[in-house]
């Protein structure tokens, strides 16, 4: 078995374009949801977003750039600065043996609504060309693949909000096994669009709006928790067999040690604690670690009703006495849910966590739930101990529980 | 719009705005390939001009590699629509 580590990170979020801008914003509990200010914003009961206000600059001439929703723009600058960031290059051999690794809830979800508008609004006859290959959940990896020049294998996962976390867990068992030496592995969503956004009102998952603080609209594990919003952006981790990361000098990050992967199969949007339960001990066992030695967890942490409640009582079904010590950050009440991106953002949440040794807020948390009892970190950042393995959960519609340990390097 | 020089520039510019190419570097031999608009690039620039002039849809033509390509196409769908108004006035 071949060990794997993490080389290099790259981050298009609500909370800034790359990983440092990202992990600054979250210790300083500075908040990425904003009104949206589309024309048809007003319709919607929660019109704010985790939005990506400049979207990046990927040089990529126009004609080339035909066939890119938003996602994949976002998409391939997350990819290259992880791979820039890990100086790794796929020019020859090494390009073949590596594989790019994504998740997507939505794909090219801008590019299929405005296609839908003309098609049913202006009622043309023919649309873009190019819409298949915007839209198509694998066009961002394709992208990546075609950018990067990875020539190993490609694969799309869409597994809604634990994609990019399985993403990441394949990835990582792909250079474990030997079946490639490399990957590029993360995952993206750019899903702000009116429909979309009105099929999540429907469902009734996302959060109300606090009037006079908009921002603050998620409050994970709070008592007057109402759900999350919704976020775009893409985050990206170039993973490797340590042993080749070693011998070129590479940048090391973390390593990854353990990936658990379950499915509920009970409901299709209702968690299940037990299956969650058994992702987390699936991650532990294959990392050959106890509970105990888990020092910080990114946790799902949407700030539902149920979801944070069915989290809380996973945690505490594997950790025992020791979850309540452990300090446990929910993210996305600064930067919304990124769906498709959230695995992948909060596994490098949780990597520098244990690198700066600083646990990043659950902000919002004024009114602690006494059903929701363990340390989420309420308010402010905080020092930790040295933490030797850190822990990041993503579960998702569909019963897709993933579950992703790294451990401290060097 | 028959003129060969109004035809040229409406693609020409078409492909400015479209594809953000630089107007000195195109001229009616300039390859397509050579400007980096690739297959998929192609058909969709085709759609634009249907866009464009208001003209049915229509198979693409195989051979067409080069911006003066894209022109004798224009022209040739052009004149086509022109007929067909023509004897639609006519009451055919």
């Amino acid at each position: 078995m071949n060990r794997v580590v993490v080389t290099g990170a790259g981050v298009v979020s609500p909370l800034g374009d790359n990983v440092d801008a990202f992990f600054q914003a979250l210790i300083a509990g500075r908040s990425g949801i904003r009104a949206l200010t589309q024309p048809w914003s007003g319709a919607l009961r929660s019109p704010c977003a985790g939005i990506v206000v400049d979207e990046p600059d990927v040089n990529v001439m126009k004609a080339k750039r035909i066939g890119f929703d938003r996602v994949a723009v976002f998409a391939l600058s997350a990819a290259r600065q992880a791979a820039a960031a890990s100086g790794l290059s796929f020019d020859g051999e090494p390009g073949e043996s590596a594989g790019v690794f994504w998740g997507t809830g939505m794909g090219g979800a801008v590019a299929l609504e405005a296609a839908y508008r003309e098609l049913l609004e202006k009622k043309v006859t023919r649309i873009r060309p190019s819409t298949v290959v915007s839209v198509m959940n694998n066009s961002a990896t394709g992208q990546i693949a075609i950018d990067l020049g990875i020539r190993g294998p490609s694969n799309t996962y869409s597994t809604a909000c634990s994609s990019s976390a399985i993403a990441i867990g394949e990835a990582y068992r792909a250079i474990r096994h030997g079946h490639i030496r490399a990957a590029l592995a993360g995952g993206g969503d750019a899903l702000l669009t009116y429909g979309v956004l009105k099929a999540w009102e429907s469902i009734g998952t996302l959060a109300r709006i606090d009037p006079a603080r908009p921002e603050t609209s998620i409050r994970p594990f709070a008592a007057d928790r109402s759900g999350f919003l919704l976020a775009e952006g893409a985050a990206a981790l170039m993973l490797e067999n340590q042993a080749d990361a070693r011998a070129r000098g590479a940048p090391i990050l973390a390593e990854i040690v353990g990936y658990g992967n379950s499915t509920d199969a009970g409901h299709i949007t209702h968690p299940d604690a037990q299956g969650q339960a058994r992702a987390i001990r699936l991650a532990l066992a294959e990392a050959g670690i106890a509970p105990r030695q888990v020092g910080h967890i990114n946790a799902h942490g949407t700030g539902t009703r149920v979801g944070d409640l069915a989290e809380t009582t996973a945690i505490k079904a594997v950790f025992g006495a020791h979850a309540g010590l452990i300090p446990i950050s929910a993210t996305k009440a600064l930067h919304g849910h990124l769906m498709g991106a959230t695995g992948a953002l909060e596994f490098i949440a949780a990597i520098q966590s244990m690198r700066s040794g600083i646990a990043p807020p659950t902000a919002h948390l004024w009114q602690p739930d006494p059903e929701c009892d363990l340390d989420y970190v309420p308010l402010h950042a905080r020092s930790m101990a040295p933490v030797e393995y850190v822990m990041a959960n993503s579960f998702g519609f569909g019963g897709s529980n993933a579950v992703l340990v790294a451990r401290r390097h060097g | 719009m028959e003129n060969g020089l109004a035809i040229f520039t409406e693609v020409r510019d078409l492909l400015v705005a479209e594809f953000e190419l630089p107007a000195p570097g195109i001229a009616p031999a300039s390859r397509l390939s050579d400007l980096g608009v690739d297959s998929l690039a192609q058909v969709e620039f085709l759609y634009l001009i249907e866009a464009r002039f208001k003209l049915d849809p229509a198979e693409a033509p195989d051979a067409i590699f080069t911006v003066g390509d894209i022109c004798s196409e224009l022209a040739r769908r052009l004149a086509l629509k022109k007929t067909l108004n023509k004897s639609l006035e006519c009451g055919h």
